[in-house]
């Protein structure tokens, strides 16, 4: 069993939260952290060692915006040395929503999952 | 020629300098200046995890850094330090050629002045304000500019209220 913490810039968690709903209809096993312009890489961290603390038992995948920045260098400081947590950055909508259905699966499986998923999920119009 | 650029950011690398400031100023070469992550082989791994190859980041401590600085070099430098006491340490191997931009300077505990007048987060303690003005005097180019496309204040605007 996987938990999810969805971490970025800006209400960008909250957004993905916001899409979540009307998409999937559900964010159950979800968690979201927004870092916000007067937040520190301090104050970052204790929320997510708050939401950690919380689901810490299970696997956790962190989700997270953008690959060198404070959401997931944070989230990589925490997962790094655990060997039930994985870690992402970039993963695309289209790839977030499918998870909620498999949320049964390995945090190792499905950050394998959004990887390949966001690869072929992302599309430009073709003539 | 190549160019070298100074930042004090107390989140060293982060979004902001790998999706702002590298490209802007077509970086090759990141020195990120802080003794206890380049100490410590994991957090080393972890900073430099997440920075694209093209800006070759070293993460190095005060002394290994200051030896790196002197080489000659090719490459378009970003040197970022997190606060301005470490800024104070590298004063002799840098040279007032060199562009200081203040960035991210979160709320400390001697931190008892705001600087309002660019946009961002500078919080300044009266020990910095008596460093960057000896910087200053001494020629350096000091701006308070969080990102690159943000319009920057010079220090001496910047800290005119104070």
């Amino acid at each position: 069993m996987t938990k999810i913490i969805v971490v970025g810039h800006g209400r960008y968690a909250s957004s993905v939260k916001d899409f979540l709903e009307i998409i999937t209809g559900s964010v159950e096993g979800f968690y979201f952290v927004d870092f916000y312009k007067d937040d520190s890489s301090t104050s970052l961290r204790e929320k997510l060692d708050k939401a950690v603390e919380e689901i810490k038992d299970n696997d956790i995948l962190f989700i997270c915006d953008l690959r060198g920045g404070s959401p997931f260098n944070e989230s990589v400081k925490i997962a790094f040395e655990k060997s039930n947590m994985e870690v992402i950055a970039g993963a695309n909508l289209a790839a977030i929503s499918e998870i909620g259905f498999n949320l049964e699966k390995s945090a190792k499986e499905l950050v394998d999952k959004l990887l390949n998923d966001t690869k072929e999920s992302v599309k430009k119009l073709e003539r | 020629m190549a160019k070298t650029y100074i930042r004090v950011d107390d989140r060293l690398i982060h979004g902001q300098t790998i999706v702002a400031w590298c490209p802007t100023l077509s970086i090759n070469e990141i020195i990120a200046i802080d003794d206890i992550s380049a100490s410590d082989s994991m957090l080393k791994n972890i900073l430099t995890m997440g920075v694209p190859k093209e800006y070759n980041a070293n993460i190095l401590t005060i002394d290994e850094a200051k030896e790196k600085i002197k080489e000659e070099s090719n490459n378009n430098r970003l040197i970022i330090v997190k606060s301005i006491e470490k800024l104070i340490e590298i004063k002799n191997v840098i040279n007032n050629t060199f562009e200081i931009f203040l960035g991210n300077m979160s709320k400390r505990d001697d931190t008892n002045h705001q600087i309002k007048e660019a946009t961002g987060i500078f919080y300044l303690s009266d020990k910095d304000i008596e460093d960057v003005n000896i910087l200053v005097k001494d020629g350096f180019k000091v701006i308070f500019q969080q990102l690159p496309n943000k319009e920057g204040k010079k220090w001496e605007e910047g800290i005119k209220k104070i």
